[in-house]
């Protein structure tokens, strides 16, 4: 083709790579932002999607922290008092980085960070151990009691999630503890399942358990209310 | 048919194709077979990566998408600008790189951890980008950058550059050491910061100053996320002024490019030449470019490599590079949005790490060809021609693909258990037993 006549062509098709590419990066946006919303979307309507179970406070009192409150547990995180943890339990008896949680067949695993040790149904640790459902956490005078979702008790089952094996317990000297019922004290021994008093729940947070942390402040903003209003009547209303 | 998103995505990138294909093929009096072949096999690729494999939930359709828009783009051009020696070896490595991508997706799908592997990786690391130092005849722009590989060619005709790969090695190896269970033997900020440290001391050795700016600013972000510490930054922000001060003292070279960057048309006649002849072709092509293989980009030395942006913005003009600046971020954009939705650490670290190495790499390019920054030799990814760096940021690709598809399985899983059913409200039960207490 004679060199001019393909400047002319080439130039012309210019327009069309420009309009393609604009096309491209446009549309390349708006993908980005409908998948955006639609995660907005399915957070919203399950909330607790990402997590695994809850830590329920049983005693220890803080201006954050309340006896009963409930607070999400991710798959895998960091607990502690400090912001930058994804579990936040505001307490004296805390320290800044308490201790890295994951979830592991088997339990949650929970490794106190250096220098720090965790209480687990009355026994001092100072390595990894994993912790079974049920079971009471200690830092100080915070006590809490681990309870894993039906789920993931599921999971822990087998060694198995969604057909993949899931690596075993990383850390070698891992310690297993299991709930022990003869040391749980009478208070702490009531009924687990809801009886009557279900559909009159007291309210079991208060508005500054908004500040406990990203995950703990998402499951505990969305508790209250359902606590609060008795079953069968219309929230939103 | 309705035309979602993605559908749409791939029909413009299949036009795209086909069009930058058929001037190809407009140059030349008789059929270029190869430019054929080449545009055929691009498009075809395309709407298996976008329709096929996500099915299997391998890959991010946006992703692979994007990157199938890019790769295209540079291969084409590369067969514009040398069709044997540039367009159909990134033809090559792009087909060898999807085989890489799929397979390093499903290891990181399947793998949580890389304990067990962590110091082979370490070592083979090392010992590659050591053994770079102990070639030097094979010096190009002098950096001491590339392994020749004699039983795949000649010995100056097939090079590996190790840098590129261990780029990736590095992110997973922080990534693993930052999501580690305490205790550890030696503290994970420490061990991370001394194994980057050794990467980047070698690539020093090996004069190779951009990569080892690309590699700092990736291990201080993954370093930085892992630890969620302010004082990491600013640790980091101090050793790279401390470093910089140092290299400028001791490096004519790095004092050269500064001055290039003060005034490049000063020193047009010496060492401003690679940036002025930039800045010119970028204006002679205009907001709508000159038109494919016309113009005057072949004058800049690394044309074709390392300021393959200039060449596009002459070619194809402003508009069509800024559309390809807005893919590479929404490229990055996306792996950040996979880190903050995945829910193991080991998973987010690593898409912080690859979409980080994207976005500094791409930027420190981009910048140093428009004399934004000063000028640091790296490629631009998926673009420029070269092997080792369209394979590794493939592999890059991989792995966000296969965080995309853990957080895909991890979500799916939450939901289908957080939804009210009423054989799933016995945790609630339990919880609300224990608060009654």
């Amino acid at each position: 083709m004679p060199r001019n006549i393909y400047e002319g062509i080439a130039v012309s098709f210019n327009f069309v790579f420009m309009a393609l590419s604009v096309l491209i990066a446009l549309c390349g946006f708006r993908w980005l932002r409908a998948d955006r919303k639609a995660v907005r979307r399915a957070l919203a309507e399950t909330p607790r999607a990402d997590c695994v179970g809850t830590l329920v406070v049983v005693s220890g009192k803080s201006p954050y922290l309340s006896k009963g409150m409930a607070i999400d547990l991710p798959r895998e995180g960091t607990v502690g008092r400090s912001r930058a943890c994804d579990v936040r339990l505001v307490h004296q008896d805390i320290p800044a980085r308490a201790a890295r949680v994951s979830l592991e067949p088997g339990g949650m695993l929970f490794s106190p960070a250096r220098w720090e040790s965790i209480t687990v149904n009355g026994q001092p640790y100072d390595k990894p151990v994993l912790v079974c459902t049920g079971s009471r956490v200690q830092w100080g005078g915070l006590t809490l009691r681990l309870m894993l979702d039906e789920s993931v008790s599921e999971e822990m089952g087998s060694a198995a999630i969604d057909g993949v094996e899931v690596a075993r317990p990383p850390v070698r000297r891992v310690k297993r503890v299991l709930p022990q019922p003869s040391k749980i004290t009478a208070e702490e021994e009531k009924p687990q399942r809801p009886k009557k008093a279900l559909r009159t729940l007291k309210p079991v947070f208060t508005p500054l358990e908004l500040d406990a942390g990203p995950r703990g402040a998402r499951g505990s903003a969305a508790k209250p209310a359902q606590v609060d209003i008795p079953l069968g009547v219309d929230r939103r209303g | 048919m309705r035309w979602d998103d993605s559908s749409k995505l791939t029909a413009l990138v299949i036009i795209f194709i086909i069009s930058i294909g058929a001037l190809i093929m407009l140059r030349t009096p008789e059929p270029d077979l190869g430019a054929l072949i080449l545009t055929v096999t691009m498009a075809a690729m395309t709407i298996i990566c976008a329709r096929v494999l996500p099915r299997w939930n391998l890959v991010d359709p946006l992703l692979i998408t994007l990157m199938n828009f890019l790769c295209s783009l540079g291969a084409l051009l590369q067969y514009s600008i040398s069709p044997t020696v540039s367009g159909l070896m990134h033809a090559m490595f792009y087909a060898a790189g999807l085989v890489l991508l799929i397979a390093i997706s499903a290891v990181v799908r399947l793998k949580h951890s890389f304990r067990d592997w962590r110091l082979w990786i370490l070592g083979a690391s090392l010992f590659f980008l050591a053994l770079t130092l102990t070639s030097p005849i094979f010096e190009h722009n002098d950096a001491r950058s590339w392994i020749p590989i004699p039983w795949l060619g000649r010995a100056r005709a097939f090079t590996i550059q190790p840098s590129e790969f261990v780029k990736v090695a590095m992110i997973a190896l922080l990534a693993d050491i930052m999501s580690d269970q305490p205790p550890q033997p030696i503290p994970p900020l420490i061990y991370g910061a001394g194994i980057a440290a050794s990467f980047i001391g070698l690539l020093f050795l090996q004069n190779d100053l951009g990569t080892g700016l690309v590699y700092f600013l990736t291990a201080l972000t993954v370093l930085y996320c892992g630890t969620a510490d302010m004082r990491v930054l600013a640790g980091g922000a101090m050793s790279f002024a401390a470093a910089a001060l140092f290299v400028y003292r001791i490096s004519v070279r790095v004092q050269n490019r500064i001055l290039a960057f003060a005034d490049p048309f000063l020193h047009y006649k010496d060492f401003g030449f690679q940036v002025s002849r930039s800045l010119m072709s970028i204006a002679n092509g205009g907001a709508t470019g000159a038109g494919l293989g016309l113009g005057r980009s072949a004058s800049i030395p690394l044309y074709d490599t390392d300021f393959v942006f200039a060449t596009i913005c002459e070619q194809f003009g402003i508009v069509f590079g800024l559309a390809v600046v807005c893919v590479y971020v929404i490229m990055v954009m996306r792996g950040m949005h996979l880190a903050v939705r995945a829910s193991r650490r080991f998973h987010a670290l690593l898409a912080v790490g690859c979409s980080t190495v994207l976005a500094v790499q791409t930027f420190i390019i981009i910048g140093g060809v428009i004399n934004m920054i000063p000028l640091t030799g790296v490629t631009l990814p998926f673009i420029s021609k070269g092997g080792s760096s369209l394979l590794s940021s493939m592999i890059n690709v991989g792995v966000l693909c296969g965080v995309h598809a853990c957080v895909e399985r991890d979500q799916k899983r939450g939901r289908e258990y957080d939804l009210p059913k009423p054989a799933r409200r016995g945790r609630q039960a339990a919880v609300r037993g224990v608060a009654e207490v």
